[in-house]
């Protein structure tokens, strides 16, 4: 199977999925890190943007899942001689990959490579569309963290016109049954947004009585070439840039990474108590391991289960 | 009430101050005025009272024997007309940066002269007032030198470039009582969308500027017979109509989308209207419901194309006097009510701006002391348009369209004060202008009614600017 969309897993399966990344959450504290679940399967990693956390987590949970992991990198690949997306999944393909992971800035960028290829193609990030891995990895901190999902109260806050996080969590969240809110300046708000049917509160008050404050990244960088949404960073921070004064005590931060420590936060929140960045990026090692597994294994199953229904007739 | 704030003190709400009117402490007088004529649309009055003011605030009208006592009796007032003070939403005061031509003080003194308690400043000074310290600096001078209530404007974009927004939160938090490129269009149709979406909820109005700047490039005077006649390159109507129907469906569509989305809709007010056909329009999105306000100039509702014959440079206007056929419809609006209120869009200039051949000179009238006058001796007294409009226009009708309280001629009422003689006739000379320049289109016209006294918070501050006036005379002496 593919994962492309928050919405190709049902709750059940995302229930199934935390279950599946607390046993492989405990492998990472062993002293031998490594399991042969996925001996023998290729995995190829496409980076055609920059990235931290999601390449580096996605390498070492293939690593430590045994499988074959090769990384292509936009930058060094044959696509800066020009090569286009199909040409080089084409190519790819040769190999026959069990899994592809793709992080792409074009939307649709992972829809598109499903057709050329047999591998299962997993979404990490396909510019302003959505991030399901992110989505489920910030679920599995909260189950950690707090337990119940269930009427859990959290407010997205800041840049939700250009995020592909945005836009997997806010569909992830409500699948959980959490409550959900956006807050920040109307401009930074998608037109039409009124059709997620998700409460849009244009100030921090809107803070006063969540559990967890979600924040996002101000993504300066894909302006270019328009009117800026807020007119300067300067003044994003003093209005919705949060500080620890601007959280009660039992309040918990999340934010996807990287932080512009200064713009959405301030230094102080980043390394605040109540902060789960960290977290969150320790239990996306544990939760992507669960993906590659489950992406995988139930194709398994499936063979099993033809297998006996062909015998059964 | 308490206002939402985070532990450190930070506004967590747009505009939980809202916006700030500054001008000078004067300590609040008793005062009667004996056998006057208390005068307002809004509380439908209208009848003689002995009007009784103290603690800067309206007392009584036909106070008792007792409550009269220790009031000075302002006896040179009787027969005359109070109003509401009247509130002018488009002036420049020209402060920072071209004090030669105006400032705070000297402004808001031509605003006591002609009746108005609250004057709003534009944006486009030198440097553009596009940030929260310099709101707050004009307010402070406001605070220290001005003889009425002044309100300021910020830029819609940084330094009415038209291309980024200017920091539209701060110049919120700093008192700004609307936001404003006037002197320039927010021509661009995503820069506008941004303005009216970024805005929202905050109750605060995005005035506009209309012009298209390429059908107005190098035009001196509204272009038709007068313009081909005289060899002056004219600015067609369709430089105003033009973006005015681009305003109107950016704000039909942000309205639409706000509305779906519960929240309040950035307020529209289109500044200074001088076409006919620009009626129209209004009239239909005010028909749809949209939250739009206009307002045009005592000028462009008394004066025509046809006058630039002389040449007069003070008749240099932007936008442009325009045919007679426009003027009428400006006035029709007016009275059916379709125009919300006057905008003097009083323009300082100094001599040197203005005496240069017609083409060259500035565009802009002074227009705070011959407003009231001006309208009243060319449209009320001839019957075209009723008292009650036009005082609804320049006092309810303004602070609609600014979303400030409207004021009303009632007991508890903050004393905002205008006082008029209606029977006097005369005609405005440089002597009659109270600011620091002397373009006015009206020098030489016929007035009617004689402002005698303006008064803000229960103090009298035509006098009191006239008696300063007196005294800086004698020192020369």
């Amino acid at each position: 199977m593919d994962l492309i969309s928050i919405d190709d897993l049902s709750a059940e399966e995302i229930e199934n999925l935390l279950a599946l990344s607390d046993g492989f959450l405990e492998i990472a504290s062993r002293p031998i890190k490594k399991v042969p679940t996925l001996r023998g399967r290729t995995q190829i990693n496409m980076f055609f943007e920059a990235s931290t956390r999601t390449q580096s987590s996605f390498e070492l949970a293939g690593k430590r899942l045994s499988a074959d992991v090769i990384n292509i990198k936009g930058s060094s690949s044959s696509v800066s001689k020009g090569e286009s997306l199909k040409d080089t999944i084409l190519t790819l393909e040769s190999y026959r990959p069990d899994i592809i992971v793709m992080r792409h800035p074009q939307v649709g960028a992972a829809r598109m490579a499903t057709r050329y290829t047999n591998a299962s193609v997993i979404n990490a990030g396909d510019g302003a569309g959505e991030h399901p891995t992110q989505c489920l990895l910030d679920i599995y901190s909260l189950r950690r963290t707090v337990g119940e999902l269930r009427g859990l109260k959290v407010a997205i806050v800041g840049d939700v016109l250009r995020s592909r996080v945005a836009r997997s969590n806010i569909f992830g969240f409500r699948k959980m049954g959490m409550d959900v809110r956006l807050v920040g300046p109307p401009t930074l708000m998608p037109p039409g947004i009124e059709a997620w049917d998700v409460p849009v509160h244009y100030d921090l008050e809107a803070l006063e009585d969540v559990d967890v404050v979600y924040l996002l990244r101000m993504q300066m960088e894909r302006a270019k070439g328009v009117v800026p949404p807020v007119p300067s960073l300067r003044e994003y921070s003093r209005v919705w840039g949060l500080s620890p004064y601007d959280l009660r005590p039992e309040q918990w931060v999340m934010h996807p990474g990287p932080i512009n420590r200064g713009v959405e936060l301030t230094a102080d929140l980043a390394d605040h108590g109540r902060s789960l960045i960290l977290q969150q990026v320790e239990s996306g090692l544990a939760l992507r391991m669960a993906i590659l597994y489950h992406v995988l294994v139930p194709s398994a199953q499936e063979e099993d289960e033809l297998a006996f229904s062909s015998r059964g007739e | 009430m308490s206002t939402p704030t985070s532990p450190r003190g930070r506004p967590r709400t747009a505009s939980v101050l809202g916006p700030r009117l500054a001008c000078r402490e004067i300590l609040p007088e008793t005062l009667l005025l004996p056998a006057v004529r208390v005068f307002d649309p809004v509380t439908e009055l209208d009848r003689q009272a002995d009007l009784l003011l103290s603690d800067g605030r309206i007392a009584a009208f036909d106070p008792s024997a007792s409550q009269r006592q220790g009031a000075e009796t302002l006896a040179a007032l009787e027969g005359c007309h109070v109003f509401c003070g009247f509130i002018d939403p488009h002036v420049h005061l020209r402060t920072p940066g071209y004090e030669y031509k105006e400032d705070v003080e000297s402004g808001s003194r031509a605003a006591a002269a002609g009746g108005f308690t609250t004057v709003v400043a534009m944006a486009n000074t030198d440097p553009v007032v596009d940030g929260g310290p310099l709101v707050g600096w004009v307010l402070e001078q406001a605070q220290k030198t001005a003889w009425v209530r002044v309100g300021q404007v910020g830029a819609v974009t940084r330094g009415l470039r038209g291309q980024e927004l200017a920091e539209l939160r701060e110049l919120l938090d700093a008192g700004v009582v609307g936001f404003s490129d006037d002197g320039h269009p927010v021509k661009d149709t995503d820069l506008l969308l941004h303005a009216l979406r970024y805005l929202r909820d905050c109750d605060r109005p995005l005035l506009l500027h209309l012009e298209d700047s390429s059908a107005a490039l190098d035009g001196v005077m509204h272009e038709g017979a007068w313009s081909a006649r005289l060899g002056l390159r004219g600015v067609p109507a369709v430089a105003e109509t033009g973006p005015l129907g681009q305003a109107l469906d950016g704000l039909a569509y942000a309205s639409a989308e706000a509305e779906r989305l519960g929240k309040r809709p950035t307020p529209m007010h289109l500044q200074h209207l001088s076409a006919g056909a620009s009626l129209a329009r209004l009239r239909l999105a005010k028909e749809a419901g949209l939250p739009v306000t206009a307002e045009v100039t005592p000028h462009h509702l008394l004066l025509v194309d046809q006058e630039v014959r002389s040449f007069d440079q003070n008749l240099k206007v932007n936008p442009p006097l325009r045919s007679e056929a426009d003027r009428l419809e400006l006035i029709r609006g007016l009275a059916e009510g379709w125009v919300d209120c006057i905008g003097t869009d009083h323009a300082p200039h100094a001599p040197h701006e203005k005496e240069v051949p017609f083409e060259q000179a500035a565009f802009g009238t002074v227009g705070l002391e011959s407003a009231f006058p001006a309208l009243y001796a060319g449209l009320v007294a001839p019957g075209e348009l009723s008292l009650e409009r036009l005082v609804e226009a320049m006092t309810a009708g303004a602070a609609k369209a600014l979303r400030l309280p409207v004021p009303r001629l009632e007991v508890g009422a903050v004393a905002d004060l205008t006082v008029i003689d209606l029977a006097e006739e005369w005609a405005l000379t440089e002597g009659d202008l109270a600011g620091k320049s002397r373009n006015s289109a009206f020098l030489g016209r016929p007035m009617q009614g004689r402002i005698k006294e303006t008064i803000v918070a229960g103090a009298r501050r035509l006098s009191a600017s006239r008696l300063q006036d007196a005294r800086a005379a004698g020192e020369r002496d």
